[in-house]
């Protein structure tokens, strides 16, 4: 049994790693309609369902999630919302490692091909996800410790920029007076989704304490919101910040480490985003592996292996066909629009669940 | 494993030559639009001989791109950008369309988008070329003239790329880069070019560029000569800030400037008598009716040319919640707009 701060830790991964593409895209594509509402919503909503989530969990601590749900749901149901769920994370995995590859090609290095990138971080990636479960949550631990100093450093040097003019940053803030729309919700709901990776996780973690950790979670939640929100808007613009696709660099390729020996942000921040995504990239793929088990496909050895190679095999067929942005960015609109539900829906049945046992 | 992936990616120090500015001017060459320069530091990797030895590559070329790609068929070694400290522009480019490469800069990932921009006069090619006695690295004298001019010069102050950027796609905030001129096989630095969005406009005079400095980013030791019947005297200004506020009302539109500023050392400019405390407090008198004068001038030249480095536009649409029309009604305001400059000028015991 694991202390609860790894789940903290799997929120926060989340939260870090949807800097690198598509959310802030999509999110800065709302920017005159209410996007600002919808994130703030989007954290209302996510918060009552981490609430709602983790005492319903917290009743079934050290038990898989198809210990928590035989019994209640059918086999039948049970097993397609796991492959459903497979499908979901090894997709969101997906996504994240080509586009992450992409970002490597682009600004670290250009004349390598990205085809032979993407091969062996897909390799590195799939055999750390066949670890045990602890094992991950350790290197979790470490990467996102490693990542708490510079997160708060971008936050300072953007708060002590003298460049900054907070007429940029009140602009942007004046359309919070829009109504939220479903599709931003998303993306915002999106951004706390680590909640998610408990069902994967709940057997070696302890039970949380809703209540009291609630509020510091939507504090910290609320101020990386802002953070995520405001630092590109004010060394970019608001009418400047949509022509560019990877918001996040540029912004932080704008940053300036005055009293240090590198000179620009952007380095620092790419190699720890680098740490980040890998990171997120494994903890989505074990989780997949994960819901395979759960659903009793992935039993002995040899089976283990047929999946990992079809999902090499499959991963490497679909590579060319997500190459380009545009495709990615529709399918991941979608894809955030289809997890939303799903996330909901495995609330109401971990709900429904306990339901079921509190009379027994 | 990521260590070597991420490394220099194949290619040796000795292999790369660093480009430390790029200049851009318009071309002599007929049809051809650009004259792209690149000055290329010799540093052999070797930081005890790095050395301020420099190359320049030029080429005429139609779009930025297809020059860098010719610069690189001119050169043995791959052209690294990651460098660039420095963007320059050549007057009569400017004073053509400065937005489409300030794009392209802004989209191309290796250029830093904290790199400084400054305005060539006769044209980028002349200053790329001036190497000055002492430097640490080729193009360093440039970006350390920028850098300082933060805190140091009372003329102007540094734009970098990102700012350059968000300036020209933001309606209510113009663009400011500051002039770099090349005189007497010197470099001056004192003026400050207005650009209306994508062209240069106005070339501010020095002293006007001081005043416009005041208001956008505020003063450290800059110097005011005033006359009065006591004589002629020389004060520092140690620091000066300036805020202001806008208020529209029915129809009419103000903006309240309130300028500080803390004077230091006076310098007597012929034999009038001691400094006394009458003779500080008409000099303060004086100074504040001076600043105010001159402060209003500016502001209404700005005006009357359409231009808002001060960023009024885009304060009133921060200050706004409905959205629909703003920047048309804006627009209309800003030509009407009053200004009221309130001037406090304090001189500290010394």
């Amino acid at each position: 049994m694991l202390q609860i701060r790894y789940y903290y830790f799997l929120l926060y991964l989340n939260f870090i790693v949807c800097m690198i593409e598509f959310t802030p895209k999509l999110i800065y594509s709302g920017r005159y309609t209410g996007s600002l509402s919808s994130l703030m919503l989007a954290l209302f909503v996510t918060c009552l369902m981490i609430i709602l989530f983790e005492r319903q969990m917290n009743r079934f601590s050290g038990q898989s999630i198809a210990q928590i749900m035989s019994g209640t749901l059918a086999r039948f149901v049970q097993k397609s919302l796991f492959l459903c769920y497979f499908v979901l994370t090894y997709g969101a995995g997906l996504i994240f490692l080509i586009s992450y590859t992409q970002i490597i090609h682009r600004f670290i290095c250009p004349d390598m091909s990205s085809g032979l990138l993407f091969a062996v971080f897909l390799v590195l990636v799939l055999f750390a996800s066949l670890l045990a479960s602890k094992s991950i949550l350790f290197m979790l631990e470490i990467i996102v410790i490693f990542q708490i100093p510079f997160m708060m450093i971008m936050i300072l040097l953007f708060l002590l920029d003298s460049n900054i003019q907070v007429d940029f940053l009140l602009e942007a803030a004046t359309y919070i007076r829009h109504w939220p729309a479903y599709q931003m919700i998303a993306a915002g709901a999106f951004l706390f989704n680590g909640y998610m990776s408990r069902l994967v996780f709940n057997e070696h973690l302890v039970s949380s304490k809703p209540k009291k950790q609630l509020p510091v979670v939507f504090i910290i939640g609320l101020l990386l919101l802002l953070a995520y929100y405001f630092i590109p808007i004010g060394y970019l613009g608001l009418a400047g910040i949509d022509s560019d696709n990877d918001v996040w660099f540029t912004a932080t390729n704008s940053m300036r480490l005055p009293h240090f020996f590198i000179e620009r942000y952007l380095v620092v921040f790419l190699m720890i985003q680098l740490g980040v995504s890998l990171m997120f990239v494994i903890v989505c793929c074990h989780s997949s592996l994960q819901f395979l088990k759960q659903a009793n496909l992935l039993n002995g050895g040899k089976i283990k292996w047929i999946w990992v190679s079809l999902l090499l095999v499959l991963s490497c067929a679909l590579w060319p066909y997500m190459g380009e942005s545009a495709i990615r960015n529709s399918f991941f609109s979608w894809f955030l629009n289809v997890k939303l539900v799903f996330d909901i829906l495995m609330v109401l049945a971990v709900l429904c669940c306990a339901r079921r046992i509190k009379p027994a | 494993m990521l260590m070597p992936l991420s490394g220099c990616a194949f290619e040796d120090i000795d292999r790369r030559a660093f480009v430390t500015s790029i200049g851009i001017d318009s071309s002599e060459v007929k049809d051809k639009k650009y004259s792209v320069i690149l000055k290329i530091s010799m540093s052999k990797g070797d930081p005890k001989v790095i050395g301020s030895d420099f190359l320049m590559l030029q080429v005429n070329c139609n779009s930025i791109s297809e020059g860098l790609d010719l610069l690189r068929a001119m050169s043995d070694k791959k052209l690294e950008y990651g460098h660039v400290k420095v963007l320059l522009f050549g007057e009569e480019v400017a004073r053509k369309d400065i937005s489409l490469a300030v794009d392209y800069f802004m989209r191309r990932p290796d250029i830093q988008k904290i790199a400084y921009l400054g305005v060539g006069k006769p044209n980028a090619y002349e200053l790329l070329r001036f190497k000055p006695k002492e430097e640490a690295v080729a193009g360093s004298y440039f970006f350390y003239a920028f850098e300082r001019s933060r805190m140091q010069s009372p003329f102007v102050y540094a734009v970098p790329l990102y700012d350059a950027s968000r300036r020209i796609t933001t309606p209510g905030l113009d663009l400011t880069i500051p002039v770099m001129a090349y005189v007497h096989d010197d470099l001056q630095i004192n003026q400050i070019a207005l650009f209306d969005k994508k062209k240069l406009k106005v070339e501010l005079a020095s002293d006007e560029s001081k005043l416009l400095k005041l208001l956008i980013a505020g003063v450290h030791n800059d110097t005011l000569t005033l006359k009065t019947k006591d004589g002629v005297f020389s004060v520092t200004t140690e620091d000066g800030e300036s805020d202001y506020k806008l208020a529209i009302g029915q129809g009419k539109a103000k903006a309240f400037f309130s300028i500080k500023m803390k004077g230091a050392l006076i310098e007597r400019m012929d034999d009038s008598g001691v400094i006394t405390e009458d003779i500080k407090k008409t000099l303060e008198q004086k100074a504040e009716e001076q600043l105010q004068k001159n402060v209003l001038q500016l502001l209404i030249k700005l005006k009357e040319e359409g231009l808002d480095p001060l960023g009024f536009g885009l304060r009133y649409r921060s200050r706004h919640w409905d959205h629909s029309n703003e920047v048309k009604s804006w627009s209309a305001i800003y030509p009407e707009l009053e200004f009221q400059v309130k001037v406090q000028y304090k001189i500290k015991e010394n």
